[in-house]
């Protein structure tokens, strides 16, 4: 009986995954017992082929040239297409512009305030999402939407979705499959039993020029929703990256709050800075629960079944039978136990994973904004555009001072010449 | 985070560049994966292909909640485990089964200077790896051909550590009694219910 429990325990003794009291009882009892010690050295000799099993094997040539040729091909055609649109859009600008410049010429002097929204851009730029990859030929303004038809296009050709949204694999396997599309079918009734089990997650970027400050206001707004940090990655340094745009600092925060106040932290987390991308996921995990929550019970009553047997046992060879049996529905047990805490623990707290980056100035870019926000923050575009050019102006028109001045003065002796000039013209015509 | 923000962003907003850059390091533990799920190289190198145009795909679905080789493996495993569940319900061909009819099984990475011996060890696993069920499979490949730790192959599998414990002790069983049937190694009494444990 001895070396059976030595020998259950030897995967974790090679894993290094046992208790150092544990791996103490190991080591003694191998170095007594003849047969274990073997058995160990088999085990571990195995363990040993694996983990060099595949130490030369290398990708095939060509593996990613293949690939990229796939992704290549299927970008194309649409690439084409967002060309002729951003063409179009470019040809209508510029008969707009001429239109307005054609205005503005016979309005007199308005052309000058039509520049100095530019004039804001400083040469190397506001930095922005977008202009982080301006070197990239196929980031036309329409971008955008050749990335969302091609997301459609991606959806269509894997129906079962993308690995973020693929189900979760049935904790059962084999022949539990089939189990679990049957408990698929009257999940819905079952629902109103169990309650349904919906996972809602949600992930939120959000561009910030007060780093530390919203960093702080994120913690503080995970506490105060009675949620836990459960991961914080922070990188880069402050020192403002003029390549790429942005200062290199950002920081992944994966943290949990109560599903039922999701909503509202959002909302609040929306707050915090410029959102740039948010969404939230939803999976129904309720058949999975359902049918797992049936299998725990089944082998729960199984598993009492075998105990009683255990009175009944006449042989040694049937009371390790019934052990082992045991030890098996025990597993069995534990995993769907284990299984069913998992998700109740993932349908009581939402998992937030919350990407805040530092930008010099803050600009949404959201794909899929409403018109509203759109306007909202094509305004405020605008209105920052025209702050700081009328900034520009100024300066500009403090610097030019000393020129004003001269011109003024050179103004000042022409018309003073011309005065003269014209007195005494006057002054002629007058003696005839 | 284990990759180049920059890099992952641009390759995001559709650089394929930037993704090439990417990716490039994770080639080879892509196609080994592959090569150990599927079993044969030609499959392998069909399905490492599928899971980096899928990654491309999914780039967007990353936000950093990982590592990003957790996430690839991932990726990887599904696009695997997808073409297995596909192939099940076309055809039920077993590696048995193909043996019995005679088929050769490709024992990859075999180089002619590799002694006797151990290309035949590699051979037999090879082969009792094939014959372990797709779950068992996939938590044993990860943990002992790949050695990630467990939290991690919880992620790529998306179930709970408890899972992924009890199933690499099993398939590391299943695999003992498929080995030691092989090399007609009378079974250890130890290793009790070491086969046909899978839950049923
Ligand atoms: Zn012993």
């Amino acid at each position: 009986m001895k070396c059976n429990r030595i020998v259950e325990a030897m995967d974790g003794y090679l894993d290094g995954s046992l208790t150092p009291l544990e791996m103490g009882m190991v080591e003694s009892h191998v170095e007594q017992c003849a047969a274990c010690r073997e058995e160990l050295a088999r085990r571990r000799a195995l363990l040993d082929q694996l983990n060099r099993l595949d130490e030369d094997v290398k990708a095939p040539e060509g593996l990613l040239e293949g690939a990229m040729q796939r992704i290549h091909a299927q970008r194309k055609p649409k690439r084409r297409a967002a060309y002729w649109i951003a063409g179009g859009v470019a040809a209508a600008l510029c008969v707009t512009a001429g239109l307005a410049g054609l205005g503005a010429m016979l309005m007199g002097g308005a052309s000058k305030m039509a520049q100095t929204p530019m004039a804001a851009e400083p040469s190397g730029g506001y930095y922005t999402n977008a202009t982080m990859d301006a070197g990239a030929a196929y980031d036309m303004p329409t971008a955008a939407e050749e990335e969302k038809a091609w997301d459609a296009a991606a959806a269509i050709e894997t129906p079962k979705g993308e690995p973020e949204a693929a189900p979760a694999p049935s904790p059962a396997e084999g022949a539990a499959e089939t189990m679990v599309q049957g408990a698929a079918k009257d999940s819905a009734e079952d629902g109103a039993q169990y309650g349904l089990k919906i996972i809602r997650d949600a992930h939120i970027e959000i561009q910030t020029e007060n780093y530390d400050g919203d960093v702080e206001r994120l913690r503080a707004l995970v506490e105060e929703f009675g949620g836990f940090i459960t991961s914080n990655d922070e990188q880069g340094s402050s020192a403002y990256n003029e390549r790429y745009g942005s200062s290199s600092r950002y920081s992944y925060m994966s943290v949990r709050v109560p599903s039922g106040s999701l909503d509202s932290f959002l909302e609040q987390a929306r707050q915090v800075g410029i959102v740039t991308n948010s969404g939230v996921t939803e999976s129904d995990v309720t058949a999975s629960y359902v049918d797992t929550d049936r299998r725990l019970k089944a082998y729960q009553k199984q598993y009492d079944r075998v105990l009683a047997m255990m009175d009944q046992a006449g042989t040694v060879e049937e009371l390790i039978q019934i052990e082992s049996e045991l030890s098996r529905l025990e597993l069995q047990i534990e995993d769907c136990q284990g299984q069913l805490n998992y998700w109740d623990s993932r349908v009581g707290y939402s998992t937030v994973n919350i990407y805040l980056d530092e930008v010099r100035r803050a600009v949404a870019v959201t794909e899929n904004a409403t018109l509203g926000e759109r306007m909202r923050s094509a305004l405020a575009d605008s209105w920052y555009g025209f702050v700081e050019g009328a900034k520009d102006a100024l300066v500009g028109a403090y610097a030019a001072l000393p020129y004003i001045a001269v011109w003024v003065l050179a103004l000042g002796a022409v018309s003073a010449i011309i005065a003269l000039i014209v007195r005494g013209v006057r002054r002629k015509n007058r003696k005839r | 985070m284990d990759i180049d923000m920059l890099n992952l962003r641009r390759a995001v907003r559709g650089d394929e560049r930037a993704f090439e850059t990417l990716i490039g390091p994770y080639l080879d533990t892509t196609y080994r994966l592959c090569l150990r799920m599927m079993g044969d190289e030609q499959d392998a190198a069909d399905m490492a292909q599928e899971a980096l145009v899928r990654a491309w795909r999914a780039l967007g679905s990353y936000k950093g909640q990982s590592r990003f080789s957790t996430w690839l493996y991932r990726v990887t495993c599904n696009v695997c485990l997808d073409e297995l569940r596909r192939r099940k319900n076309i055809q039920t061909q077993s590696l048995s089964a193909l043996q019995e009819a005679g088929v050769e099984l490709v024992d990859p990475g075999q180089t002619p200077e590799m002694a006797a011996e151990s290309a035949q060890t590699r051979r037999e696993l090879t082969e009792a790896i094939g014959q372990l069920s797709q779950e068992h499979r996939a938590a044993l490949v990860l943990r002992d051909v790949h050695g990630l730790p467990y939290e991690e192959i919880a992620q790529i599998l998306d179930v709970n550590l408890n899972t992924v414990k009890s199933r690499i002790s099993r398939a590391r069983a299943s695999l003992r009694a498929i080995l030691s049937r092989e090399r007609n190694f009378p079974a250890r009494p130890a290793s009790k219910g070491a086969e046909g444990r899978d839950e049923k």
